[in-house]
């Protein structure tokens, strides 16, 4: 069917004229009570690692760069991982983590990428765009040096961020969204990602990495003190 | 919409699911569960009234200017470079998809849970077309082994024990396999990943249009929607023309409201916001994107004071875990793609027909599902319409129509109430015992054989009246 009959099959019932504007809303979005929250670097923070602990994520902070790659250097030595992807080198990275990557000879995502060598990939090691205090999810997008697959295939996610990525609400990363739209400059994909991937389908029995990582860590460099 | 059950009637599939001791106690401890996970998280997040009022408001405002805001929504994704197909009827539907796969060439697909493909059958459309269409998400991996039908909107192999799941697997990988949840989940990840990559075609559903960006919010807590619609080189995403939200703000609301109603999470594990096919310089996501919108049977609840609101529904389940009747029978008794309170208003909405039509009757009308629906959708107010359309259409079986004028007649003039009884009071005692009544045959038994039924009292209200009177002004 065409559309402006599929449209006017709607309008009409609801006694509108096809192209007329909506009526004026009262409402938008949350309520206020949630919208006009305190908030503070310290209260997202702990928050983050509440909820984030909470879904069996993860963390641990770094108070230097340095350190942070120290750590993630430590991280991947402790998982033993043989064949680790990460996103390129021109990936919009939170924390410059180069020399570790290199080091472990990480296979890199790239615009060229044949989508099939990161099939068996054990570990993925990425960045993020924020991170949500209020539910403990990292948020990423997706770029040419920003794969999807970096971070969906393997049982195992490295999420590297600033405490200073941290927003308070899922409605704030959703504005920066709208907005990215409108500047033209959306990703295609915009994942939300809260805790392992989980099922409870075989009779009530919760069990992880069913089709995502079993395990997402992240390693966050605390740039707010 | 048709019924998987071929011509039973409600009655005798809650009959044959009653008779099911396993069935009945894994629905109830899965909906507890869903239930009592819910109270808890909502009761932490707090202000939850609130929240469903606000769920409401945004829902009802967008179905009201529905027209504008699919709209807006397709205008966006086709500026994304998104296809876009409008389906008046599931058929429609079919052969959008159809004309799809025949372009692709496509022999193998993989799906996500969606409750809209169930709807119009799109697994047995593609089987028909010599597809590989193989369910991702495990629990409709399960059923889909089993070749049943889901019976619970968000777990869909609630009636499948561990013993069942794991000789469904063996049978489908030739493995030897325990019963453990570990080895059966890594059985399915291993067998499910090959048919990622081996796919032409990921199908998804859509929880959430959202009309100002053009974008698609998927969730999953496996993930699996994530790697449909990412690794197969075309992504079709299927809808029900309603599920449209204005702005990324209110998907904050929804958010909120659908993990927490649906299985008492505080966020649900992965959202996908998709706008549009990959971009030029990416080498991941799908090439192509086709999104077909689907009316079926939906715009005729426009306008309708007693239905328009059926449309703000998220599908969430929420109603399902509280119905008094659902807990009992589980999904596969209403016979209908969507079960419980939802299923039982929706279906002969959806439908327009005699078929489904006695699943408004299986309620007890205790108003449970409005309670817990996020949305606030008056589904007991609705069931009742339901039937009264029915009737005022005659479509209600003859002994019925008999026994409601019978009532009339009876209840219509007090003296003839009151012969009635005495008769009555005379004529129970063949069926009376030990002071209730038990009817083996008759119209009767259907209520004497499951519940208690006193016997009339020896003098009724009215006569014991003249002489409570007395003994009051005596005393006074």
């Amino acid at each position: 069917m065409d559309k402006a009959t599929f449209l006017e099959r709607i309008a009409k019932p609801l006694g509108r004229m096809p192209g007329e504007p909506p009526s004026p809303r009262t409402v938008v979005g949350v309520p206020s009570f949630w919208a006009d929250r305190p908030s503070t670097p310290a209260s997202r923070t702990a928050s983050f690692i509440e909820r984030f602990t909470g879904l069996a994520g993860e963390i641990v902070q770094y108070a230097s760069i340095e350190e942070l790659r120290i750590g993630l250097n430590h991280v991947l030595k402790d998982i033993g991982a043989t064949k680790i992807g990460a996103w390129g080198k021109e990936a919009p990275w939170s924390v410059d983590v180069e020399e570790v990557l290199e080091r472990w000879q990480a296979l890199r995502w790239h615009a060229q990428t044949e989508r099939r060598a990161f099939d068996d990939i054990e570990v993925g090691v990425t960045s993020c765009v924020c991170a949500i205090a209020d539910t403990g999810t990292i948020v990423i997008a997706s770029g040419p040096e920003a794969g999807r697959t970096v971070h969906q295939v393997p049982l195992i996610h490295i999420i590297i961020l600033r405490a200073s990525q941290l927003v308070q609400s899922l409605g704030e990363a959703l504005r920066e969204l709208a907005q990215a739209h409108e500047r033209g400059d959306v990703a295609a994909s915009n994942h939300f990602i809260s805790g392992a991937s989980r099922s409870s389908d075989i009779e009530n029995d919760q069990t992880i990495g069913v089709h995502g990582p079993a395990r997402v860590i992240a390693l966050m460099l605390q740039d707010m003190t | 919409m048709s019924t998987t059950h071929g011509s039973t009637n409600v009655h005798d599939r809650a009959q044959h699911a009653l008779a099911d001791d396993f069935l009945r106690q894994a629905v109830h401890f899965t909906t507890d569960r869903l239930r009592y996970k819910k109270q808890a998280v909502t009761g932490e997040f707090g202000n939850w009234e609130a929240w469903r009022e606000r769920g409401r408001q945004i829902r009802q405002h967008t179905i009201a200017n529905l027209d504008y805001y699919l709209d807006l929504f397709t205008r966006n994704l086709e500026a994304h470079g998104a296809h876009v197909h409008f389906a008046a009827t599931a058929d429609d539907a079919i052969h959008a998809l159809r004309e799809i796969a025949t372009a692709q060439n496509a022999k193998r697909i993989v799906k996500s849970k969606s409750m809209v493909t169930e709807e119009i059958h799109v697994n047995h459309h593609l089987e028909e077309m010599g597809i590989h269409v193989v369910e991702t998400d495990l629990g409709e991996y399960i059923v889909q082994l089993s070749g049943e039908t889901p019976s619970h909107i968000i777990i869909p192999a609630i009636h499948k024990n561990r013993e069942q799941i794991r000789d469904l697997f063996e049978a489908a990988g030739g493995e030897r396999l325990t019963t453990e949840t570990r080895d059966l989940a890594a059985f399915a990840r291993r067998t499910l990943r090959r048919a990622y990559l081996a796919a032409d075609i990921g199908i998804t559903g859509c929880n959430f249009g959202i009309a100002e960006t053009g974008s698609i919010a998927l969730f999953t807590n496996e993930g699996n929607a994530d790697l449909v619609m990412n690794m197969p080189k075309t992504h079709i995403v299927f809808m029900g023309m309603e599920r449209i939200l204005p702005t990324m703000e209110d998907l904050e609301v929804f958010a909120h409201l659908l993990p927490k109603s649906a299985t008492g999470q505080n966020v649900i594990t992965y959202m996908s916001v998709i706008t549009g096919p990959r971009r030029q310089h990416e080498a991941d996501g799908a090439r192509d994107m086709h999104v077909i919108i689907l009316d079926n049977g939906r715009s005729r609840q426009l306008g309708d004071p007693d239905f328009q609101a059926v449309l703000h529904c998220i599908r969430c389940g929420a109603c399902l875990n509280v119905c008094p009747v659902y807990r009992q029978i589980g999904g596969h008794a209403y016979g209908s793609v969507y079960p419980g309170p939802i299923g039982a208003v929706l279906s002969p909405l959806l439908n327009n027909g005699e078929q489904y039509q006695d699943l408004p009757y299986a309620s007890s009308l205790c108003g449970a599902c409005y309670e817990a629906c996020p949305v606030k959708i008056p589904l007991h107010d609705m069931l009742v319409r339901e039937r009264q359309r029915f009737v005022a259409s005659g479509r209600v079986k003859p002994a019925e129509r008999a026994a409601f004028q019978a009532f009339r007649q009876l209840f219509g003039k007090a003296g003839r109430y009151q012969t009635t009884i005495r008769i009555a009071r005379r004529l129970q005692f063949p069926i009376a015992h030990d002071g209730y009544i038990r009817a083996k045959i008759g119209p009767l038994a259907g209520w004497t054989m499951s519940r208690d039924f006193p016997v009339l009292p020896k003098r009724t209200f009215r006569e014991l009246w003249p002489e409570l009177t007395r003994k009051g002004n005596g005393r006074g």
